[in-house]
């Protein structure tokens, strides 16, 4: 999965083991996911997005793209109501 | 304790254990190898207790979970092709056809172990269905 990790720790002025640090990862582990070789879990994930402030769309990137469902008849009923 | 001084301690211990492991079967003392397990398991256990940066994490739990695999896959492969081979090459009463069957059960006992803990944590990690 492509993120933007490098991008973020760089705007941070964060080196892998200052960010290691903060995450309680190794930094391997930093340098496996800014290249790329490893998905984080979802919690490490949403730890990583906690701790530069953002969403963890805006710094994992899915390589392709899921048609989101339409909307369910319940929110349609919400909806008209 | 930093993370490359525990490496060499863990190596040393390691080496120690192998050391005391190979004298004790050679003396024929299974007391000296009881003692070296213990001190070994208190040594790494204080060692590691003393290491304040992070040394395991969520890789490194996969890793060891995809080589644990690859090792069993490996283990198991292997040791039933030589089992049977040595099984059936040489007659009944030869030292070859009691390692085959020693092999055999040994493998047996490593699947079964699988099968149950698979089975456990199938259980434990069951996820209640929301509806």
């Amino acid at each position: 999965m492509k993120n933007r990790v490098r991008v973020y720790r760089a705007m941070y002025n964060l080196t892998q083991e200052e960010l290691a640090h903060h995450l309680g990862v190794t930094r391997q582990t930093i340098f496996a996911i800014e290249k790329e070789q490893y998905d984080p879990s979802l919690e490490l994930a949403s730890r990583i997005a906690q701790l530069f402030g953002g969403k963890i769309e805006d710094i994992f990137i899915l390589p392709s793209m899921v048609t989101p469902l339409p909307p369910s008849e319940q929110d349609i009923r919400k909806a008209e109501k | 304790m930093n993370v490359r001084t525990y490496r060499i301690c863990s190596l040393l211990v390691i080496l120690i254990v192998a050391g005391s492991l190979y004298w004790a079967v050679w003396i024929g003392n299974p007391y000296l190898a009881v003692i070296t397990l213990v001190w070994a398991a208190g040594t790494l256990y204080f060692c590691r207790r003393r290491v304040h940066v992070v040394i395991e994490d969520e890789r490194n739990v996969r890793i060891n979970e995809k080589a644990a695999m690859k090792a069993l896959e490996v283990f198991v492969c292997g040791g039933i092709i030589a089992g049977v081979v040595l099984s059936t090459i040489s007659n009944p009463e030869s030292d070859f056809t009691q390692a085959g069957l020693t092999l055999g059960i040994a493998i047996t006992g490593l699947l079964l172990l699988y099968a149950i803990f698979q089975t456990h944590y199938e259980r434990v990690r069951e996820i209640p269905d929301e509806k």
